[in-house]
């Protein structure tokens, strides 16, 4: 058995589906390509599978990961292969940005990543607004918000799970772009949630997930490095950052979305990858 | 038109299940629009969870959009949190393929397979910018088009619709394509609709309720009279005289969200000649059309590799009567380029449910079983011309105990003609012993009773019949319920009698519902086969205050010589057939399936010149036990039956 991790990107129409239906998605998607899959045991055998920490239904996302056990010995997997015939079933808007062969003891998606970073946009308020909300926030001790948890209305302090948190230069946008980082652990600040801490109420906010992140913030890495450093099998990656739609398909490289760091990122390195820049292997 | 989706984009993030709206499915098509070519906008009036399945409206999305002078796109009516949104923001009804506005169409097509969503037809007319009712719509607004096994009774809807597609869809709506198109070429000049109109009147299967008046003889419906020369008294329904010709969906939408039905579907055949009298399915697709299971294996192979399913029906209206079933499953399960594919066979008759065919289906993965017996005692069987015996049902569920099956569900019909209690209570009676079969096999067997409130249907013999009413059908629920108390090996589940009361209404009604409907939909009625929004009392309201009495309608026995709402409509079988088998039907006399056995001239086959197409002369293995109807030795000279051979070859 092989276990693979993905990277892979959600955005467009299909960021209105729900994780359920994106894992449904995947296990035909994986059958279409023919990757032979681990199934589980007992009565209605499913396909093993493991998704990162869930994106709720209308975000997009750039950095998605899964983790698949592939019934395969890893010099059996021919992940170029793989990937390109996964990505060649995708639906408009998904696409694999990065692969490797990680090793089993790996931990899982949910257990390591720790931080995510994360875009907003179309929030309805003004840039002078917005930055002095998140100035505001910024130098809070503690904000106070009030969120249902296991059917009870609990005040959380989410002042801590803010890591991050800045207004990008829109003298090339219409509406500010606000980039955050938010702790997962031990419980996660959801991107709604943090708009309402800063009291913007804009249930319709674009928001995208730019990347996940493992390990301590002043080392972090993302789940695709921390298996690489670790996993001796690992393929060379820059081997697989090979899928990228086609180039007569212009529809995927002329959303907004896709270029993360068109949007001005605060430090460069935070998104690996410009698809723009993707050719096919 | 520019498309919608920015709009859209921004009320999605506000509603449930918005993956709903977004389209993409695998096989979806960005149909480009001129003005030569006319747009047809196929509108399923639910959600679409419920719709997108539904193989009709595929299959004419396919072959319209293979066609140069037509496109064709999806949509369904937006769920209530959507479309508050949608008015309130000023926003049509959209299509899913390419999120353009329903008000660019010139055909706003709707498939009918259930009457309570006659609101919703309603409601997307409205949402689609035009106005509900037929007379109000000018040259400017599209055509409504309705088709779909409710249509066999246009008259509820006819006031809101342009023209109705009776019967099979597949070659009208080319011609419909072509008469629309001209005119739509011609610039649809001022005052030119009513002479288009005129036109579509003459493509047969096409029904223009504008052009007929109904007339009345004091409270009950006289005739249906055209209103001119020329127009075709009787409308005749179309029929695919055979399915080979026609393998279709090519390419089986696969949506991104989770919908009903959630496989590759694979019509095996089409029309059913058991002869079931409450089944208008049954009677209204006759004669009965095999696909060639060479080309049923063709199109499961290639479906699942297309798709990505691992589950495929194959779908009929009674799936173990195609002929060599068996093989055809066992080809399937057995071959290896499919992968682990289970299969699914909606619609098995008991007495058609072979071992053999469940260690077939077994071999994948066990789904769902469900058998319809239908009604508790052979005396109600008998009528409803279901001859399957109590010793045929429990060999079936005997044999799937064995073979490994730990529940299954049994379908029952309640308010049948002349059911008593000791009927109702035989249903409880069979089920029991179902349970008491299993334990042979099993710890703790299950079966799940489903019963449903019988709506007698036209073009059925038991048109005539009036139905339970809805006091009538709980009560026998209820004693039925009380019956099954101490049994906690069979579940009951049940059709809510009051829903079951007003789909009569819209069932056998006449024109004059046309007015309740539009009343129930002004005061907010949609989504009525929903539990949630369903609202008796507003139908009860609507009926009295436009002077329509439910019961004369509903529960009324009607007589041999009144005027049927349908009867300037034909599914090809004869009115005196349908009366003859009601009067044997109470004398309790069966009739043997006439694919097997020799013509009775139902009207069907005769009166188009088209013929059963079957592969097998004979009843499947182990078919028809206990019926009595002797069909092993019935000399096949004399049966209308074309058989198919194994390349597909008609001869």
């Amino acid at each position: 058995m092989t276990r693979l991790r993905l990277r892979f990107l959600k955005v467009g129409k299909v960021r209105f589906l729900g994780s359920r239906d994106t894992a449904r998605l995947w296990e035909r998607l994986l059958r279409l390509a023919c990757v032979p899959v681990v199934m589980s045991e007992g009565f209605t055998p499913r396909a093993r599978l493991h998704f990162g920490l869930a994106l709720g239904v209308a975000q997009e996302s750039v950095s998605e990961y899964v983790d698949i056990d592939v019934a395969l010995e890893p010099h059996e997997v021919d992940l170029v292969s793989v990937v390109g015939r996964i990505d060649e079933a995708m639906p408009e808007g998904m696409s694999i940005t990065d692969a490797v062969m990680i090793d089993r003891s790996e931990l899982s998606l949910q257990a390591v990543v720790t931080c995510c970073s994360w875009r907003f946009g179309a929030m309805g308020v003004t840039e002078d607004d917005l930055t002095r909300r998140v100035a505001d926030a910024l130098a809070a001790d503690s904000i106070v918000i009030e969120r249902r948890r296991k059917g009870r209305d609990v005040e959380d302090d989410v002042r801590p799970t803010i890591e991050h948190l800045s207004v990008c230069d829109t003298s090339t946008a219409s509406e500010p772009i606000l980039l955050a980082d938010l702790i997962t652990k031990p419980r996660s600040l959801r991107p709604l949630e943090l708009l309402r801490a800063l009291g913007i109420e804009a249930p319709a906010a674009h928001v995208c997930r730019l990347e996940q992140w493992t390990g301590p913030v002043d080392a972090r890495l993302t789940p695709l490095e921390v298996a690489s450093a670790r996993t001796s099998a690992s393929v060379e990656s820059d081997e697989l950052r090979v899928t990228s739609p086609p180039s007569g398909d212009q529809s995927r490289r002329d959303h907004p979305h896709e270029r993360p760091n068109a949007a001005g990122e605060p430090s460069g390195d935070h998104v690996r990858i410009e698809l723009a820049e993707l050719e096919i292997g | 038109m520019a498309s919608l989706w920015q709009q859209l984009e921004q009320l999605l993030p506000l509603v449930e299940k918005p993956a709903r709206y977004i389209g993409g499915e695998q096989g979806c098509q960005h149909p480009v629009h001129t003005p030569d070519s006319l747009s047809w906008l196929l509108i399923y009036p639910d959600t679409y969870e419920i719709g997108l399945p539904n193989q009709g409206l595929q299959i004419l999305y396919e072959i319209l959009n293979e066609r140069d002078d037509a496109v064709a796109e999806r949509s369904y009516a937006p769920w209530t949190d959507l479309e508050a949104l949608l008015r309130s923001e000023g926003l049509p009804l959209f299509s899913v393929d390419t999120h353009r506005s329903a008000e660019d169409f010139d055909i706003l097509a709707f498939n009918l397979s259930a009457e309570l969503v006659y609101t919703n037809v309603l409601n997307c007319i409205d949402l689609a910018g035009a106005p509900v009712r037929a007379a109000d719509r000018t040259e400017t607004d599209p055509l409504v088009v309705t088709g779909g096994h409710c249509a066999y009774n246009p008259e509820p809807l006819a006031d809101f619709t342009d023209i109705v597609v009776m019967g099979d869809g597949e070659e009208v709506v080319g011609e419909l394509t072509e008469v629309i198109v001209e005119w739509k070429r011609s610039g649809r000049p001022e005052g030119s609709r009513a002479e288009m109109l005129r036109s579509v009147a003459d493509v047969a299967g096409c029904y223009v309720p504008s052009l007929y008046e109904a007339i009345y003889d004091g409270v009950r419906l006289s005739s249906m009279q055209p209103i001119e020369a020329g127009v075709p008294d009787t409308v005749e329904k179309r029929t695919v005289a055979d399915l080979a010709e026609w393998p279709y969906p090519k390419q089986q939408l696969v949506p991104l969200a989770e919908v009903v039905h959630d496989r590759l579907n694979v019509e095996v055949f089409r029309g059913c000649t058991r002869g079931c009298r409450f089944c208008q399915a049954g009677m209204i697709t006759r004669p009965v059309r095999e696909r060639p299971a060479e080309q049923v294996r063709t199109m499961v192979s290639e479906g699942i590799k297309r798709t990505g399913y691992d589950e495929v029906a194959l779908t009929s209206l009674s799936t173990a009567d195609f002929s060599g079933i068996e093989k055809v499953v066992a080809d399937t399960v057995d071959d290896e380029t499919n992968g682990q594919v289970s299969i699914s066979l909606p619609s098995l008759r008991v007495d058609a449910f072979t071992v053999g065919l469940a260690d077939e289906i077994q071999k994948a993965r066990r789904t769902g079983l469900t058998f319809a017996p239908e009604a508790g005692t052979w005396r109600m069987r008998q009528i409803i011309n279901k001859l399957i015996t109590d010793d045929d049902l429990y060999a079936a569920v005997g044999g799937a105990y064995e073979a490994g099956w730990r529940r299954m569900k049994l379908y029952f019909l309640t308010g049948l003609p002349s059911e008593t209690d000791e009927d109702t209570l035989g249903i409880a009676e069979l089920a029991r012993n179902c349970v008491e079969l299993g334990k042979a096999h099993h710890k703790n067997p299950s079966v799940t009773i489903s019963v449903g409130g019988f709506v007698p249907k036209p073009f059925t013999p038991f048109q005539w019949f009036g139905q339970n009413t809805v006091a009538e059908l709980q009560r026998k629920i209820y004693l039925l319920r009380d019956e099954l108390r101490r049994d906690h090996g069979v579940q009951l589940k049940w059709h809510d009698p009051k829903a079951t009361g007003i789909e009569g209404l819209m069932s056998r009604g006449d024109r004059r519902v046309g007015a309740v409907i539009e009343r129930v939909w002004r005061e907010g009625g949609v989504f009525q086969e929903w539990s949630e929004f369903f609202d008796r009392q507003l139908w009860l309201d609507a009926a009295a205050a436009e002077g329509l009495d439910i019961d004369d309608v509903v529960h009324r026995h009607r007589t041999e010589a009144e005027t049927l709402p349908w009867d300037h409509i034909s599914a090809g079988l004869h009115k005196d057939f349908l009366w003859q088998d009601w009067m044997d039907s109470l004398a309790e006399v069966g009739l043997p399936d006439c694919r097997w056995t020799p013509c009775y001239d139902c009207g069907a086959c005769t009166g188009y010149g088209i013929e059963h197409v079957v592969a097998s002369a004979v009843p499947p293995a182990g078919g028809s036990q206990g019926t009595g109807q002797g069909v092993a030795g019935v000399p096949t000279t004399a049966v209308p039956v074309t058989l198919v051979t194994a390349s597909g070859q008609v001869r």
